[in-house]
């Protein structure tokens, strides 16, 4: 699903975000431009300090450019206010952090409720999506389980379900596999490659991990904080 | 608004996650609201005692005198009527009970020694009933019910009126001369010895003395001043209300002991019948005193009893406008357990807004993980705000329990004041033993405030979580 088919998922026009540190100025970004269409599963390679995360954050509004646009299926960024940006978050965009980021005190199936909550779905049906979402990245035992009582790569796994249950456009995952061991890994991946074809959601995720990077079909590279190289797999 | 229910229960389960914290922070709630209404409870008791101190020995919850005589007693300032007036008193609903009093000074002799008394005249009966002063009594007993016989005054023989007239004549020349020994400088002839012998006769005649003496009760200081023992007689002096030397011997039947200094150094209580007959007064009495079922109600009552016909031209007062002295005081000591009690809540507060904080603090992320799904910071804010609510309302209702508990045992036992024990204010004594009062408002009021504190307290640290970054959420710093 997703809004219309003339505006790409994501689109970003010389992006650039500096940070203040002390007295030296970090150019994190430094003018990027991007376009992902509806349906796209991509990774962004790179190494540390990069870029990566910044360019997720701003990607996902959750932190404003100094310079350059972003358009999330053709809505402009930069002419939203703080409250029109929560409510884009919360109905657009999926996310996946690298430290899992459940809530402790909520337990698996109720942080895979969460966003649906927040959105406003009814009770019975937050639960039943929820449930269908816990059961396909494979818990289907594991719903009053709290965080503390799973494994990583489980606990991951409850992250993907609380994104994709809720995302209407976009999933943003950083570096989701990064705290997995290599099996928890591959098996993630197999879930999220699974429901990107299933819900025609677009996912953009970084990794230096050479095994996720060979699972997309479309790999970015960047370096200082440019793109150096932007390859499609075929299909 | 969506997810209210999520909402809750996060705030809910968030208290759980550091339980030593909580119950720290809790229990400076708790200990908080208790003190309060333990003090508030103290001091309610102090209050009431000292108020129960001043209206329950001679003044009433209200009083009726002739104008004027409230701030200034003299005899001449009675009403007429006394005993109906009583009557329609003491029918009146909420009133326990009215004592009538005629009141005086006298200067009391004993074979020993001699002091200035005040000489109150009641109704035994209605003494009793209204001042427990037959529970006072310490050595003798009370006032009988019946005053003492007085002889009837007898008519002048025509002998005595032409002496009454003779003596009248010789004080008119004597007063006459006495002027005009002011203008000349001259000084004037005392009047003569026999005069003053013929005039107390004729006095006698006009009010005899007695057939016994009177019984009267003292005060255990005056008595011991006097060196007067029970059964002792004891010459009351004083000038009636026609401004003529009386003088008449009374019998110590009791001495009592009210705990009030000045009254036990200073009161000579007879019956009224006795002491309106000594002045000369009729059915004349000076003073009405109420004791009413609820001390509270003295306002209305007397309003309504200044409304009466039979109380027009009489003044009605309550217990506070003749004792403004004491409700100062028991102001004061509202105003000083206020104060107490606001710092104690003001620490309190300080201590959850920190609580609260630290844990902000330490959810950073969690909150940034909130906010970067699109929860809206004023559901952050009821978040904290619940959170804290909660902490804050669990621990004021262990507070209210346990301050209660206080409050109660304080009521039953009271904390013995050892060495200040039992001394007087303006009349208003401090009990020895300081007993806690329960109310409703004691107890409610420090649980409410302690409420609103904690949730005014959460505001702050809710507005720092409402601030968190979403970005925080990624990476993994
Ligand atoms: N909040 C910040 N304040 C200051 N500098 C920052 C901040 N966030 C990122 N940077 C800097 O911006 C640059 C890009 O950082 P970013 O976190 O986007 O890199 P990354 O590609 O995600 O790296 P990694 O692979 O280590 O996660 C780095 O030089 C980093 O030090
Ligand atoms: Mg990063």
């Amino acid at each position: 699903m997703t809004n219309g088919m003339a505006a790409p998922a994501v689109a970003t026009s010389g992006l650039v975000k500096t940070y203040r540190q002390g007295s030296v100025e970090v150019r994190a970004l430094d003018g990027i431009d991007l376009e992902l269409g509806a349906g796209e599963f991509t990774v962004l390679a790179g190494p540390s300090g990069s870029g990566k995360t910044t360019l997720l954050n701003l990607i996902g509004a959750l932190a404003r450019p100094t310079s350059g646009r972003v358009l999330i299926a053709g809505q402009d960024l930069g002419t939203m206010s703080a409250a029109e940006l929560a409510r884009l978050r919360r109905e657009q965009i999926g996310f996946v952090f690298q430290a899992y980021n459940l809530l402790p005190v909520l337990s698996a199936l109720e942080n895979a409720e969460l966003v649906l909550e927040l959105q406003g779905v009814t009770r019975g049906e937050c639960r039943r999506r929820a449930e269908a979402m816990l059961r396909s990245v494979g818990l289907g035992q594991l719903f009053g389980r709290r965080p503390s009582e799973l494994s990583g790569g489980q606990q991951q796994r409850v992250a993907v379900a609380r994104a994709i249950a809720a995302a209407r456009t976009l999933v943003l995952a950083d570096e989701p596999t990064a705290n997995l061991d290599s099996k928890s890994a591959e098996s993630l991946l197999d879930v999220m490659v699974e429901l990107n074809r299933e819900h025609a959601l677009t996912f953009l995720f970084s990794s230096h991990d050479p095994r996720v990077v060979a699972r997309a079909r479309r790999v970015i590279h960047l370096e200082d904080g440019r793109i150096v190289s932007d390859e499609r797999a075929r299909p | 608004m969506a997810g209210m229910a999520l909402v809750f229960a996060i705030a809910f389960r968030n208290l759980g996650r550091n339980r030593w914290r909580t119950a720290i922070a809790g229990a400076a709630v708790a200990v908080g609201v208790s003190m309060c209404i333990a003090s508030f409870g103290v001091m309610d008791g102090m209050s009431s005692d000292m108020v129960r101190s001043i209206t329950e020995v001679e003044l009433g919850h209200v009083e009726v005198h002739a104008p004027g005589f409230s701030s200034r007693p003299r005899l001449e300032l009675s009403f007429d009527q006394a005993a109906q007036r009583a009557a329609i008193a003491a029918a009146t609903p909420g009133v326990r009970a009215v004592s009538l009093r005629v009141r005086g000074f006298a200067l009391a002799s004993s074979a020993h020694a001699s002091a200035g008394v005040e000489l109150v005249g009641v109704d035994p009966a209605r003494e009793a009933a209204e001042s427990r002063l037959d529970r006072r009594v310490t050595s003798g007993s009370y006032l009988p019910a019946t005053p003492t016989p007085w002889p009837k005054a007898q008519e002048l023989s025509t002998a005595e009126r032409a002496l009454d007239e003779k003596l009248t004549a010789q004080a008119a020349a004597a007063a006459a001369n006495e002027i005009e020994a002011l203008g000349s400088g001259r000084e004037s002839p005392d009047p003569p010895e026999l005069s003053r012998d013929e005039t107390r006769r004729l006095l006698t005649a006009l009010s005899p003395a007695p057939a016994a003496p009177p019984p009267i009760l003292l005060g255990d200081k005056l008595a011991r001043r006097l060196g007067s023992k029970v059964d002792a007689t004891v010459d009351l002096m004083t000038n009636d209300s026609g401004g003529n030397p009386v003088d008449v011997v009374f019998r110590v039947i009791g001495v009592v002991h009210t705990g009030d200094g000045a009254l036990d150094g200073t009161r000579a209580v007879a019956h009224l019948a006795d002491v309106q007959r000594l002045y000369g007064l009729g059915d004349r009495a000076h003073e009405l005193a109420l004791s009413l079922e609820d001390a509270s109600q003295a306002r209305e009552i007397a309003r309504s009893l200044a409304r009466e016909p039979a109380f027009r031209g009489l003044v009605v007062k309550t217990w506070q406008e003749l004792r403004p002295d004491v409700v100062a005081m028991v102001k004061s000591n509202g105003a000083f357990t206020a104060i107490m009690v606001a710092i104690i809540f003001v620490v309190a507060a300080i201590g959850v807004a920190d609580t609260i904080l630290m844990a902000v603090f330490e959810r950073r992320r969690e909150l940034g993980v909130l906010k970067a799904v699109g929860m809206r910071p004023l559901a952050i804010v009821l978040m904290i705000a619940t959170e804290t609510a909660l902490l804050g309302a669990g621990a004021s209702f262990v507070g209210l329990g346990v301050g209660v508990g206080i409050d109660l045992l304080l009521g039953r036992y009271g904390i013995p004041l050892g060495g200040l024990s039992g001394f007087t204010l303006a009349g208003a004594s401090i009990p020895p033993v300081l007993h806690a009062t329960l109310t409703a408002e004691g107890a409610l009021w420090p649980v409410g405030l302690m409420l609103l504190m904690a949730i005014l307290a959460s505001l702050w640290p809710a507005a720092v979580a409402a601030r968190t970054e979403p970005a925080l959420a990624m990476g993994d710093r």
